[in-house]
Parts: C-alpha cells; sequence; structure tokens
C-alpha cells in the first residue's frame, strides 16, 4: 500500500476534527467580543503588547469554550433548526461528551492564564461571563423567557469589562458604562435576527420575543432599547471620560442605528424583513466601531 | 458656552432619552405581559418577567446617579502635580 494514499484521508480527517473544533467556538462571533475586550484595555490605559496577546488568547478560550458548552446543551434545539443543523453534534461529526469535554477544558485552561499572567480580577469577570451564558441565558433563560436575550446579554457585556480589569485591576464608572452599552445594544441586536427567523425559533420551541409578543410589541422594544442604548452612549461625555472625536462618532454612528431601526418601525406589517437584516448587520459594525471610536478619542491629542 | 455647562446640558438631554425610553419600555412590557395573562387566563401578572424589566431599569437609574454625581464633582488638584485624572480616568 502506497503510504501516501493512506495518509491523505487521515490528514483529511485532521482538518476535519479541527474545522470543527473551531467552529464550536463560533469564531465570528467572537471577533467582535474581542474587539469589545482589546478595545477597552486602551480606553483604560496603554497595555503592553504582551498582555493584550494574553487577554485576547484567554478572551477567545473563554468565550470558545463557553459557546461549545452551548451547543452542547442546545444539541437537541440545533437538530431542528436550519441555521444550526450542520453544527458538529447534531450532523454526527462529533459526539456530544467531547464536545463539552472540550469546551470545559478551554474556558479552564481560560481561567488559568488570565489569574496567572494577568489578574485574578480578570480571570474571574472572564469566568463569571462563562458561566453567566451557560447556566443563566443557556440553561435558563433561553427556553423559559421572551426577555431571554434582554438578561443574557449581559453575558457578552462581560468582555469590557475583562479588557478594563486587566489593565487597571479594577472596575469604575467608565467600564460600567461599558458593560451597559454592550447591554443595552444586545435587544435591537438580537431582536432584529429573530424577526427574520421567527419559524425557525418557533420549531425549536424557543420564545423569542417576536413568537411571544407578537411582532409589533418586539419591533417597539427595539425602537425605545436603540434610544436609550444611543442617550447611553453620549453620557460617558457628560462626565469626561471621553471627548469630542468619541461624541461625534457615537452620534452619527447612533443616528444610523436610529435610521435603520425606524425603518423596522415603519414598515407595513409583514415587510420588515429587509430592514430588520439591515439593522442585524449594521449593529455588528456600530458595535464595533464605537469601541475603536474610543479608542482613538481617548489616543488623539483633541477633545 | 462653558464646557461645563455644555456638559451639564449633554447630560440633561442624554439622561432624558435614556429615562423616556427605559419608560416606554417598561410601558411595552406591561402591555405584553397583559395581552399574554388575557389570552391565558393566567392568575396575576409573571412576576419573574416584571423582574426582568424592572432590574435593568434599578440598574439604570444608580448609574445616572452616579453619573451626575461624577459630572458635577469638583476636579481633584494634587498641589505637587496639578490636576490629576477626573472621574472617567482622562488625565
Amino acid at each position: 500500500m502506497n503510504p501516501a494514499v493512506a495518509r491523505e484521508p487521515v490528514a483529511a480527517a485532521d482538518r476535519s476534527l479541527l474545522k470543527d473544533l473551531i467552529s464550536l467556538t463560533k469564531p465570528r462571533i467572537i471577533s467582535l467580543l474581542l474587539v469589545t475586550t482589546i478595545a477597552p484595555m486602551y480606553v483604560a490605559g496603554s497595555p503592553s503588547w504582551q498582555t493584550v496577546l494574553i487577554v485576547a488568547l484567554g478572551g477567545y478560550l473563554m468565550a470558545g469554550g463557553a459557546n461549545a458548552v452551548n451547543m452542547y446543551f442546545d444539541r437537541d434545539i440545533d437538530d431542528v433548526m436550519a441555521r444550526t443543523k450542520l453544527r458538529p453534534i447534531p450532523s454526527g461529526r462529533m459526539h456530544a461528551t467531547a464536545v463539552i469535554s472540550f469546551g470545559v477544558g478551554i474556558a479552564t485552561a481560560a481561567t488559568w492564564m488570565l489569574a496567572a499572567f494577568v489578574n485574578v480580577l480578570t480571570a474571574a469577570l472572564a469566568l463569571a461571563g462563562f458561566y453567566f451564558y451557560v447556566f443563566i441565558y443557556t440553561r435558563w433563560l433561553k427556553r423559559s423567557s421572551p426577555q431571554n436575550i434582554v438578561i443574557g446579554g449581559a453575558a457578552g457585556a462581560f468582555p469590557p469589562l475583562v479588557g478594563w480589569a486587566a489593565v487597571t485591576n479594577r472596575l469604575d464608572l467608565t467600564a460600567l458604562y461599558l458593560f451597559l452599552i454592550v447591554f443595552y445594544w444586545t435587544p435591537p441586536h438580537f431582536w432584529a435576527l429573530a424577526l427574520n427567523k421567527q419559524r425557525d425559533y418557533g420549531n425549536a420551541k424557543v420564545p423569542m420575543a417576536p413568537l411571544v409578543w407578537g411582532e409589533r410589541e418586539t419591533i417597539e422594544q427595539m425602537w425605545w432599547y436603540t434610544v436609550l442604548l444611543v442617550g447611553l452612549t453620549v453620557l460617558p461625555v457628560a462626565f469626561g471620560a471621553f471627548g469630542v472625536v468619541y461624541l461625534g462618532s457615537a452620534l452619527v454612528l447612533g443616528g444610523l442605528l436610529l435610521h435603520g431601526v425606524w425603518r423596522v418601525r415603519a414598515a407595513p406589517a409583514g415587510e420588515f424583513a429587509k430592514p430588520a437584516w439591515w439593522v442585524y448587520g449594521y449593529s455588528l459594525l456600530y458595535l464595533a466601531l464605537i469601541f475603536v471610536a474610543m479608542v482613538v478619542d481617548r489616543h488623539l491629542p483633541i477633545g | 458656552m462653558s464646557a461645563s455647562v455644555l456638559a451639564t446640558v449633554l447630560f440633561w438631554v442624554a439622561a432624558l432619552a435614556v429615562v423616556v425610553a427605559q419608560v416606554m419600555i417598561l410601558r411595552s412590557t406591561r402591555r405584553a405581559l397583559g395581552a399574554l395573562r388575557a389570552q391565558s387566563a393566567g392568575s396575576g401578572l409573571p412576576l419573574r418577567e416584571w423582574a426582568f424589566a424592572v432590574g435593568p431599569a434599578l440598574l439604570l437609574a444608580l448609574v445616572l446617579v452616579l453619573s451626575w454625581r461624577a459630572a458635577t464633582r469638583p476636579p481633584v488638584v494634587d498641589v505637587r502635580f496639578g490636576p490629576v485624572a477626573d472621574a472617567g480616568g482622562r488625565p
């Protein structure tokens, strides 16, 4: 037998396993979490590149671990949703036990790494985010409350606290604002997706707001959450946390988001799909850019 | 117009938007929960859902109070080195 021929399927299987392991961590989602982790580090001070690298790696492993554990607990509903049925467990490519072991393993490694090389507060906050996502959101709220992503959104708001604590080893009012900005950004972002994926969520019996409260009430709340978010992004300027560069960015970026949600609100019944997709996509960019604007503002010698 | 007056105006305009939006969210939640109760003829409003709506509102109220205190706090002056970092950490 030609050894080269025998090695090829093995190599392909290894590549496939690696691809599945990476997909368990949901790298596309984590890229935004990393922006909201690393940007606050540069808002809080001037961290060394080594600290940034360790926090980025630790943050990736912790969030990736949480996502893998989420896929373990959600394996029954992932199987019935078109959006998730190709994930490693429902498609049969990975065993559920292997997935939860992988998730807990990399989260444990992240905790050790952050505690040993950064500080204990950073590790504790990252671990709190992991537990919140796994137990409060995935295990409790996701399948029991239409406000699942309102309260569950707190899990996604931990990364700014992690980044801030990594540089200052404490939390303050500005850090709390960064947390709240992500917290209040979450409902309009996820409800824009939920409006367009109602059938999927209905099949999986996940009580998303549009299914339980109805589309109109959900869109109404999207609008007011966006107004609240934009107001919240401006407030830190009032107590001197940021200057004019950030203020201008927050108003322009926030204005665009308000315009997008207004289009969803103004759309005739059943015709909100296109503007809702726009809000979903733009809100991702919005969150990244608002954090980048904070960094630019802090490091530009004006304002 | 001085910077402190601008900051005060900015605070109140933004705080007003935040408070109005939060009140409208609570009203919308009350409507949604009321409609659900009417459909299912359940007994009383689901307290847990109310707690999920009211909890963030209370946190927000606390943050607004802290922000106002930070915005109106006079800058701390170190006689050896001049003004030190303000509440937002900006030197």
